[in-house]
């Protein structure tokens, strides 16, 4: 076992980090902020006068409100890319629904005799909005800026989906690759600043009228100072632009590998996988941390560049199945095993291509494939059992997990419940062990280093060799976590840097030593 | 100095003022009494152009306020509403300066007016400046809300059932204060109230309004002992002999008052007070002590409550 490492230390060791994401973090809450302010405080003003557009304008907002924030950042993807913009965007979205609704509840509240009184002494609408109407709201308003500043906080850890940074590439490193640590260094701040932002601005929202005057003047100051955060981190930097996922940021056979043995520094961000591809194609970065069999590598035309160190080790995939589920069924292992050797790196890279480009449904992908290879049975009757089969949240463990259920469907009279979208190789693994499932694919890399955690000299020693790697995971599953590894199914994913061909070709950047020399020109 | 002639306004199809007319000189009190609903408020909110006649025009000094502009003609008119009106984010002496500051008097004006105003109002200046109106009880507030009302001075002055919502106590007391301030004395003053008492106190001359229309327009004692029909002759029984008590001077009743020469006088009193004032400080004062000096020209007259209810026996069959 690894030394464990306490939280305190992770944090001490990542410091620079933790500083970086918390500033941008931060920032992003901010300047969004800042935007919703300077939109829904008009807004929430026009319409507590003119209350025939309140219930379009509100039910707008309400509507953006139920978008769920990880498909609200999904749809600005195609529209703004990725990175700080379509981020801010969506916490602008986010943010501007409690901001305008409570200006016009508290605007619209304020005691009519009040607003009669002033416009009956001679006010002008003007001087009854700034005199009268918006300090008496302004409790209400401010209730507002920070039921949104609130859901900024949170919903900004999303944002480290989109390469927008912030904290939220900590905690979905931490689920990523099982480490607690990281995950609440990035949590435990997120919640902290939550809590802080809440805590001030509830004082600011019940300071005197006397006060009011200041704080109109402090506010909009502070949140323009915490907005420009964002920009500090952003100074250093190479010329190239990586996008890694959290998961790789943190792997030894990942970002840290890079680093050790490649040396190489360049500047980062986190995206997730789902647009990393796309993202590398749009030019928003330059080299990605790619899957070898992924379908958008032909979809988007990049190259990988060769692993001349040797950091990545095999990934061969192979089902791996609980062993009672295997004693319990003993006919499962035979129709699993159909699978083995049948799918080559050009056939997976093929059938994700399928997915990821010509949209066909996973579902539909499984069956032409099993068709073709003569392994298609229908399904039979099944109620002798119920197998549950995983995936990881990414196209090729959709396939395989949709042949692996046609399988047991067509050959034995076991139902089966496809529990997909697990999201990362922790989330999976977790599930296995505590029988929330029965058997998901897995890669034998990264059950040596993400799961078992194999040390560097032992890593050594199986030489990048795969049976050596496959029989000593295999070994190892069995050991350790009572769980079985079945034949390979044939195909190697591995992680690669990808680049655009245009820009390999035109920098003569082939291997990952190329990239490093390239950087340090 | 307000003319309304021939007003009508409809919200809808209901008709809440329905072709009214009438003028109240310079320096009277002309009070809009009636039930809820009656039309009055909003015969009030068209001469400060707060609501605009569907028919039919008011005039302020002579000129259609609707061919003036709005700010400048309310500026120019005091408003007084209940008490929670006032500005609950503005101080006492803010809430009072709101006129002077749009229109832009100079500090040193605006602090002497709100200091002048808060002595006659019986607020001491000093305690009561930079308070807020939630620190206030009702009757104070509205002695601010008044104040708001007279600080620039206007010679208009509207109120919107000022007392409404004070309980009975505060509200005679606040009411007796208003009556005698000088301000109040030379200012044209159109108030609106449901309560009889009220208006037969302040009143000049009563309107006396029901579903819009003008039922009576005269003196309270016009209203008492000249109904123009069975509305007004109703809608005033119920507080009948009172009324009639409130609209006797003293000096009508004084060639009918016997002196009594061997009680002493302790309770000095105008003629030009009314019978029910009499009536109301006799009941206050002890037994002993419970006798009325009047005073015509010299003559002194020794009156007690027996020789006051004879005089008015008297008066009456006269």
């Amino acid at each position: 076992m690894p030394e464990t490492q306490s939280l305190w230390s992770f944090a001490v060791q990542q410091s620079d980090k933790l500083l970086e994401q918390t500033l941008t973090h931060i920032g992003l809450t901010f300047i969004s902020l800042f935007f919703s302010i300077l939109i829904g405080l008009p807004l929430g003003i026009f319409i507590a006068r003119r209350n025939s557009f309140s219930g379009f304008v509100l039910g707008f907002a309400n509507v953006l409100q139920t978008i769920p924030s990880i498909a609200l950042l999904g749809f600005m993807i195609p529209l703004l890319g990725i990175g700080p913009v379509p981020a801010i965007v969506a916490l602008f979205l986010y943010a501007l629904l409690p901001i305008i609704r409570n200006t016009y509840t508290g605007i619209t509240e304020v005691d009519s005799a009040i607003k009669e009184a002033a416009t009956g002494m001679g006010m002008s609408y003007s001087q009854l909005l700034f005199k009268i109407e918006i300090p008496l709201a302004m409790p209400v308003i401010l209730a507002g800026i920070r039921t949104a500043t609130v859901i900024n906080v949170g919903v900004a850890t999303l944002a480290a989906y989109i390469g927008a940074g912030g904290l939220g590439e900590f905690i979905f490193g931490g689920i990523a690759l099982n480490n607690t640590n990281m995950l609440l260094a990035g949590a435990i701040p997120a919640a902290l600043l939550a809590i802080l932002f809440d805590f001030i601005l509830s004082k600011v929202q019940h300071l005197n009228f006397k006060k009011w005057k200041l704080s109109m003047v402090v506010f909009p100051a502070i949140v323009l100072i915490l907005s420009s955060f964002y920009l500090i981190p952003q100074e250093t930097g190479s010329k190239l632009l990586a996008g890694f996922t959290p998961e790789f940021m943190g792997r030894t056979d990942g970002y840290l590998g890079l680093k050790n043995k490649y040396h190489l520094n360049m500047r980062t961000v986190v995206v997730s996988d789902a647009v990393m591809y796309k993202a590398a194609y749009e030019k928003k970065i330059d080299v990605i941390s790619g899957y070898s069999t992924d379908g958008r590598l032909k979809a988007y035309d990049l190259v990988t560049l060769v692993d001349d160190k040797g950091i990545f080790p095999p990934y061969y995939a192979a089902p791996v199945v609980r062993m009672d589920v295997l004693k319990q069924y003993p006919e499962l292992e035979r129709v699993l095993n159909m699978l083995a050797g049948t799918i080559t790196d050009s056939v997976m890279t093929d059938l994700n291509y399928r997915a990821d480009y010509l949209k066909q449904s996973p579902e539909k992908i499984a069956k032409d494939f099993l068709l073709v290879h003569n392994l298609w049975h229908e399904p039979q009757i099944g109620g002798q059992g119920t197998v549950r089969i995983g995936s990881k949240i990414f196209t090729e463990q959709y396939i395989l997990g949709q042949m692996y259920a046609m399988l047991i469907r067509g050959y034995t009279h076991i139902d089966v419940v496809n529990k997909t979208g697990l999201g990362g190789t922790k989330i999976c693994f977790e599930a296995i062990r505590n029988n929330q499932i029965d058997m998901y694919p897995e890669y034998t890399g990264t059950g040596l280093l993400v799961i078992l955690q194999t040390r560097e000299d032992t890593v050594e020693k199986l030489s990048g060799n795969k049976n050596n790697v496959y029989d000593f995971v295999a070994n190892g599953f069995k050991e350790k976590y009572n769980l079985k590894w079945l034949k390979p199914i044939g195909f190697n994913n591995a992680y690669a840097l990808m680049m655009r061909r245009q820009q390999s070709d035109i920098l003569h950047v082939r291997t990952i030593t190329d990239l490093r020399n390239k950087l340090e020109e | 100095m307000v003319d309304v002639e021939q007003v009508t306004q409809r919200f809808g199809n209901t008709v809440a003022v329905d072709d009214i007319s009438f003028t109240v000189a310079e320096g009277e009190n002309l009070v809009l009494l009636g039930t809820s609903g009656c039309g009055k408020t909003t015969t009030l909110k068209m001469i400060n152009k707060l609501i605009t006649p569907t028919a039919g025009c008011v005039k302020v000094n002579g000129k259609d306020v609707a061919g003036q502009p709005a700010m400048q003609l309310r500026q120019g008119i005091g408003y007084v509403l209940q008490h929670n009106s006032l500005f609950p984010h503005y101080t006492v002496a803010e809430n009072i300066a709101t006129i002077p500051g749009l229109l832009k008097w100079s500090k040193a004006d605006t602090d002497k007016r709100v200091t002048e105003l808060l002595v006659k109002l019986h607020l001491d200046p000093e305690k009561y400046r930079n308070t807020y109106p939630a620190q206030l009880s009702g009757g104070q507030q509205q002695r601010v809300n008044i104040a708001r009302a007279l600080a620039a001075q206007p010679p208009l002055l509207l109120m919107d059932e000022p007392f409404g919502a004070l309980d009975t106590v505060t509200r005679t007391a606040i009411r007796k204060e208003f009556k005698e301030l000088d301000e109040f004395k030379k200012k044209t003053i159109i108030m609106v109230t449901h309560d009889v008492q009220e208006a037969f106190e302040l009143g000049d001359r009563i309107c006396l309004m029901d579903k819009g229309k003008i039922m009576q327009i005269g003196t309270a004692r016009d209203l008492l002992n000249k109904p123009a029909n069975n509305f007004v002759r109703n809608f005033l029984d119920d507080q009948r002999l009172q009324l009639t008590f409130q609209t006797i001077k003293l000096a009508e009743l004084w060639s009918f008052v016997e002196s009594s020469s061997q009680e002493r006088a302790m309770l000095k009193i105008s003629l030009e007070d009314t019978l029910w004032v009499a009536m109301q400080l006799l009941d206050g004062a002890e037994e002993k002590d419970a006798v009325l000096a009047l005073t015509e020209q010299g003559v002194v007259k020794n009156v007690t409550w027996g020789m006051l209810m004879q005089a008015y026996h008297i008066y009456k069959q006269k």
